[in-house]
């Protein structure tokens, strides 16, 4: 299956393929959850703090289907 | 360790020393006992009574990075207790420099025309200088002009047209780095104390070689040292660097606590145009600047200059509040238009927060539609020419909601919700809610505690935990404001609390412990409630306007879950 992927704040950084605005696209095996996606862009765990798939807050073991957009945010603090 | 006193009644300025009681006290600690002590809490906030007091924070001037944060505190002519409005820039370094504790502006002239100009050389010297010739002025060109008269090595701390009209959304701006007037001492309408005490700028100059001395400087740097650090080394430091505040929009966004259209959505459908990722997109292909330096001292810049599609400079800096309450708030997707919008606020004078809702306000009350950025614009500028509308706009969404006789007007305390709405993250409701400042979010910023993501172990949606995690906070900022650090630049207390504590020992000739720290924060809270108890405040006040506890929040449709009772609690000391 092909999903989309976008990396917020700075955690697209240093990922050559994605794109700052439109993110990029991952071919993964069927039964792939958000944890494989994490896994496979070889970003640090404890780098990722919301996820979101196609608008709904999700976990790691959230389970993906075709055309899913994925969009992992870093922690924040702040004012 | 001096203190200004500047007489507006009879135009005298008075030099003495810190008196004892007030040893130690920098920023708010400062700002806040001094206005419990000697402010009558009944006194008319625009009156002569009241006094406009201008305090570095305790470790403001020194080599610690991130350390220039002014506080300025008086009596709120919007929430009608105590106030303290924090700004970053120079001045306080400046300041610090010239070996000034605080400046103190009491009194007010017998001419209510009358505009002056405080001025305070490289020896510390200060002058009232007639101000009459840059009364009206907007503060870019007013800061044009106060630099070919007075020179550039100035910093230039100022009101604009709002503050002159004594309206209670009119904001202190000072100058940046750059010498632009962008930065903010937005909140609580201090603009227009100084306005009624007739002062139009301070200006002091950069030059000052006059700090006090440290009791012992190698402690104190080695403690700067390890605390810088911990700034650098902080995994939150570059992402402030690339996107500023503005990294916040996205996430908040996404967890649905981003007020929308007045707080009737928690989600903005059109916040990817607005996101700190896409600024930060806009402003690398225009030319503009990320990752600028905004403040003296500062080793995160969190600060940008954004252009428009020519490349020419529209503000600095655009930060998450401004894009939340010019943007999702007012349901306006279009970010040049909420950059123009954070200008015009610099430039007139004006918070950008309360007026954004201000304006959120009128569009719910169908005054305009959600998402008219140009109705927006047209509005602020009714401030600066004082229509009737102008005037409303400029006081706030409490004064545009009772014009409109609206019932959904998102104040506490009279000073405007910011930018996480509380129905989906509870630890906000207690702290807009209980702090003395009214809705205030840097006062005890409880977010990441309520984001499992985050590592937060508060559940967002239940009570549980949350006055006691808000109390702890709040009563840690009032510390951290005191002292004059950053906001964003926390992570140095990563190094330890003892670490800070022992720069603080270090300036001051004697132990001061984390028990210190924590009873600082008491202290604090302490003369702020009792001011506001005196100026006639009761737990009634502690309260959420009741859009908050009856309507459902999309898109987790959920309320203020937190009792009447528990907020009570918080300030159970």
């Amino acid at each position: 299956m092909e999903i989309r992927v976008r990396l917020y704040g700075t955690l697209g950084a240093g990922l050559a393929a994605h794109d700052p605005i439109k993110g990029l696209r991952l071919h993964l095996p069927e039964g792939s959850d958000v944890g494989d996606v994490i896994e496979r862009l070889e970003i640090p765990r404890k780098k990722v703090g919301i996820i979101s798939v196609d608008g709904s807050l999700a976990k790691d073991d959230s389970q993906l289907q075709d055309g899913n957009f994925v969009r992992l945010y870093r922690p924040i603090f702040g004012g | 360790m001096k203190f200004l006193k500047i007489d507006m009644a009879t135009q005298t300025i008075t030099t003495e020393d810190v008196p004892a009681e007030y040893a130690g006290l920098g920023g708010r600690g400062l700002t806040s006992i001094m206005i419990n002590k000697e402010v009558p809490a009944t006194c008319d906030p625009l009156g002569p009574e009241n006094k406009l007091i201008i305090a570095p924070g305790y470790l403001s001037g020194t080599i610690l990075v991130n350390s220039c944060r002014l506080s300025i505190g008086a009596k709120s002519p919007l929430t009608g207790g105590i106030k303290e409005s924090n700004v970053g820039g120079t001045v306080a370094a400046d300041i610090a420099h010239l070996g000034i504790t605080a400046i103190i502006v009491e009194g007010k002239p017998s001419n209510s025309e009358a505009a002056y100009l405080l001025k305070i050389d490289a020896d510390g010297n200060a002058a009232l200088l007639d101000g009459s010739a840059y009364k009206g002025l907007r503060t870019y060109e007013l800061v044009r002009q106060l630099k070919e008269a007075y020179g550039e090595k100035n910093s230039i701390t100022c009101i604009g047209p709002a503050g002159e009209f004594l309206l209670t959304g009119a904001s202190i701006q000072t100058t940046d780095a750059d010498g632009r007037p962008c930065r903010a001492a937005g909140r609580g309408g201090l603009g227009a104390v100084m306005g009624s005490k007739g002062l139009k700028a301070v200006i002091v100059d950069r030059g000052g070689k006059a700090t006090d001395a440290l009791a012992d400087a190698d402690v104190f740097k080695a403690s700067a040292k390890l605390y810088a650090k911990a700034v650098r080394d902080d995994d939150f430091t570059p992402a402030l660097a690339e996107l500023g505040s503005a990294v916040l929009v996205a996430p908040i966004n996404a967890v649905g606590a981003f007020p929308t259209r007045n707080a009737r959505e928690g989600q903005f459908e059109g916040v990817e145009k607005i996101t700190g990722e896409t600024m930060a997109e806009v402003i690398k292909k225009r030319g503009g600047k990320n990752a600028h330096m905004g403040c003296a001292q500062c080793i995160i810049r969190c600060s940008n200059e954004y252009v428009d599609e020519k490349g020419d400079y529209v503000t600095s800096s655009l930060e998450y509040e401004t894009i939340w309450s010019m943007g999702g708030m007012l349901g306006n997707d279009d970010l040049d238009s909420i950059a123009k919008l954070d200008f015009l606020c610099d430039d007139i004078g004006l918070d950008t927060m309360g007026t954004g809702v201000a304006v959120a306000v009128a569009m719910d009350a169908g005054y305009k539609s959600f998402g008219d950025a140009q109705a927006a614009i047209d509005m602020v500028e009714e401030v600066a020419a004082g229509t009737e509308m102008g005037k409303l706009i400029g006081n706030g969404p409490g004064a545009v909601g009772k014009h409109f006789k609206h019932d959904r007007v998102p104040v506490m305390k009279n000073q405007s919700m910011a930018a996480y709405d509380p129905r989906a993250i509870q630890g906000m409701a207690v702290t807009y809610a209980t702090t003395p400042m009214g809705g205030d979010h840097t006062a005890g910023w409880v977010v990441a505690d309520n984001l499992e993501d985050f590592g937060g172990t508060l559940d967002r949606f239940s009570a549980e935990g949350q006055v006691e995690n808000s109390r702890k906070s709040q009563l840690h900022m009032a510390a951290v404001d005191t002292v004059g650090i950053c906001d964003f630049a926390q992570s140095g207390f990563g190094a330890g609390l003892d670490n800070v504590c022992k720069m603080v020992a270090a300036k001051l000739g004697k132990a001061f412990s984390e028990d210190d720290w924590a009873a600082l924060g008491v202290r604090i809270l302490k003369a702020e409630r009792e001011f506001n108890r005196n100026a006639g405040f009761t737990n009634k006040d502690d309260r959420l306007p009741k859009m908050f506890y009856e309507e459902p929040l999309p898109p987790h449709n959920k309320v203020v879950v937190i009792s009447d009772e528990e907020m009570d609690k918080t300030f159970d000391f």
